[in-house]
């Protein structure tokens, strides 16, 4: 399969190049981005047929494209390459808004191309293993959940576009909040009933999230997420029979507690890159026909509980967080 | 002068004290302040606002022009802290230079330099005003913020209007070593009372700090003024970790003699080893080992943390010991500096530390 990776950014460098150079099925015959600097770097490391700043001119040499751009041009920049008949795995989060997401669907559909979206934490064994756990309901049916992620930032962005709303579409709910509601989703397929959502966004991007979730079927449950300061990097499934936690941080182990007693049993999975295996997917369902473990409708939804949240905002109740009168 | 009506321009907006400036200018005066920003990794916090982040470095003196260009009041708070002991003082004073003599060209109105009580040094007299001549000791950030100062004076001789502010310890939100490292301090059994090491704190809530750096804008008697900024009650180091302890639901710490105290010291050290030694053997399994007796007997690990950790090191004894007291008589004359009492800014400061998930 001839790949081609538009935006050669930190991601880009950090993941994708050093996936797409190992794997044997893949052939990365094009590389895109509009940083002279970037190009000149990777053209000494790299031997793939097109290195320039034309996605259109790169459409030459490949079938398929991973779009690795800053968030804003995931829409524009993904509809160009469907409406060239090139498939896309397109970074998180698909679009930033949800009017985007569909419109690309509808392209991937009318042009029948794959349409996937790098949701990479389905392809850790153990959250398919917490799937598993939930809809077999080994351990009963679920309670409630409470899921807390966040680290202090420290992505070597380049361009700063993280802390633009425009270009980024929100703070840290878009960036790492797309991956945990793709997760709940995934896991809990139930229709969201109605969302508390809180943040410490001053007039740019929230850095601190705070979302109560409520599902259709009354099932509760809260999201905390921040790239300010070190959460408990927990996410805890509590079910009739017992508890379910999780560290995406850590994610090849699983830890589960029976209520009947007894300690934790520790579940350890031995894991590929979860990078690795989302390329594979999209590869094998191109190949294959069939619908990519992370399709384009996963990133939707994911974008449409984003939303709902940003409707529905109000600042957190922090006093240093208020106006006050005029300083002095 | 109004900082209200004026264009800023903030230097180390990406830290503790620069990004409470950064805050308060939108927050109360609806400013968007213009920020030097060196790496965007560390930018998430002042990403909350509505603020123009100007990307360069102290040490490029073109990309600070550039940054800086238009902007009538500077608030000079970045500083090296890198592992590199010369490259901050690289930072320190070359950056200063840089920058006071760009303001200085560029006929800024106002350039206020966040100084420290540090240039007293680390052995200061019982009561230190601004009249207390500095120290030269070995503590670098100490020396290196005592010629920084001298730099900005310097230039103010030549006509720059600035203002130094030496603060003391500065608490509040997101302040990294007096709260946030305070937190985690007392989280592992950091804190101790020690029978006879009863030091002086003297603690400053941010919003105090910033307060006087805003006041330091308004008057023009106090160009080329330095002011002492400290908080209003004299608190001991003791009654500061303290009031940390009970914000984390910890008991009051109880006293420890002298003698018991080197024993503890010494047993905290073959612990440490000990661990070490293990972990050179079979890191991971000692590391699941721990997670497991984490997640099965936190409060043994919480003991066994605070065994590792052995309470306040040898070496901080002097420190908190010291009876110094720094006196806000100048500032509150000449600037009407008037700033919280402790418990106030402790009230806000744990709210801020539970919802941020510190406790």
């Amino acid at each position: 399969m001839k790949i081609g990776l538009i935006g050669a950014g930190a991601i880009a460098q950090k993941a994708y190049l050093p996936a797409l150079t190992t794997s044997s099925h893949i052939a990365l015959n094009a590389i895109v981005d509009s940083n002279s600097q970037i190009l000149n770097h990777l053209s000494n490391k790299y031997h793939s047929g097109y290195i320039g700043d034309s996605v259109t001119q790169s459409f030459d040499y490949v079938d398929a494209v991973i779009v690795a751009v800053p968030n804003y041009l995931h829409f524009s920049i993904s509809k160009t390459c469907l409406e060239a008949g090139k498939h896309v795995l397109c970074e998180k989060p698909l679009a930033i808004s949800s009017l985007e997401c569909e419109e690309l669907i509808h392209l991937a559909r009318e042009h029948s191309l794959k349409l996937a979206v790098a949701h990479t934490r389905r392809f850790y064994k153990a959250a398919q293993n917490i799937k598993q756990i939930i809809a077999k309901e080994e351990l009963g049916k679920i309670i409630s959940f409470d899921f807390e992620e966040g680290t202090v930032f420290s992505w070597p962005t380049v361009s700063g576009f993280f802390f633009d709303k425009k270009k980024a579409g929100g703070g840290v709910l878009i960036d790492i909040g797309v991956h945990v509601f793709d997760l709940l989703l995934w896991w809990l397929p139930y229709e969201v009933k109605h969302i508390d959502y809180q943040d410490d966004n001053l007039g740019g991007v929230e850095a601190f999230a705070i979302a109560k979730i409520e599902f259709s079927n009354d099932l509760k449950g809260n999201i905390k997420l921040s790239r300010l300061s070190e959460l408990k990097n927990r996410y805890r499934l509590q079910l009739e029979k017992g508890i379910i936690d999780w560290d995406p941080l850590r994610p090849e182990k699983l830890y589960i507690r029976s209520l009947s007693g007894g300690s934790r049993k520790v579940m350890k999975f031995k894991q590929e890159s979860s990078v690795n295996a989302l390329l594979s997917n999209f590869i094998y369902s191109i190949e294959n026909n069939s619908t990519p473990l992370a399709s384009a409708e996963d990133g939707w939804r994911a974008i449409q509980l984003i939303e709902k949240c940003y409707r529905s905002r109000k600042l957190l109740p922090l006093e240093c967080l208020q106006s006050k009168e005029e300083s002095p | 002068m109004k900082i209200k009506e004026k264009r800023v321009f903030i230097t180390g907006a990406t830290g503790f004290i620069g990004g409470r400036i950064a805050e308060r200018l939108w927050l109360d005066n609806g400013i968007k302040s213009r920020c030097l920003v060196r790496k965007f990794s560390n930018a998430a916090r002042l990403g909350r606002l509505p603020v123009t982040m100007t990307f360069g470095d102290l040490l490029n003196k073109d990309s600070l022009e550039k940054a800086m260009e238009g902007c009538e009041v500077v608030f000079h708070c970045a500083y090296g802290n890198t592992n590199d002991t010369s490259l901050n003082r690289e930072i320190n004073e070359q950056g200063t230079r840089n920058l006071a003599e760009l303001a200085f060209m560029h006929g800024i109105k106002r350039f206020v330099y966040l100084s420290s009580v540090a240039v007293y040094g680390s052995n200061p007299p019982e009561t230190v005003t601004e009249e207390t001549p500095l120290q030269v000791c070995n503590d670098e950030y100490g020396k290196s913020k005592a010629r920084a100062e001298k730099i900005c004076r310097d230039l103010h001789k030549k006509g720059l209007p600035i203002v130094i502010i030496r603060p003391t310890i500065v608490f509040g939100p997101f302040s990294p070593i007096w709260t946030i490292g305070a937190i985690k301090r007392v989280l592992v059994g950091g804190w101790e009372k020690i029978d006879g090491v009863d030091g002086i704190c003297n603690a400053v809530y941010v919003d105090d700090l910033v307060d006087s750096m805003f006041l330091s804008t308004r008057f023009d008697k106090v160009v080329g003024e330095t002011f002492i900024i400290s908080g209003l009650n004299t608190l001991t180091w003791n009654e500061f970790f303290t009031a940390y302890m009970k914000v984390a639901g910890l008991p009051k710490p109880k006293i420890i003699s002298r003698p018991r105290k080197t024993l503890k010291f010494y047993f905290s050290n073959v612990l440490r080893a000990c661990v070490d030694a293990s972990r050179r053997v079979a890191n991971s399994q000692i590391i699941d080992f721990y997670h497991w007796m984490k997640d099965n007997y936190p409060s043994l690990t919480v003991t066994f943390d605070s065994l590792i950790r052995g309470g306040i090191k040898k070496n901080e004894i002097e420190k908190f010991s010291l009876r110094t007291t720094y006196s806000i008589n100048k500032a509150s004359r000449m600037l009407g500096y008037s700033p919280r009492t402790f418990e106030e800014g402790m009230r806000v400061t744990a709210d801020w530390l539970k919802h941020y998930g510190y406790i």
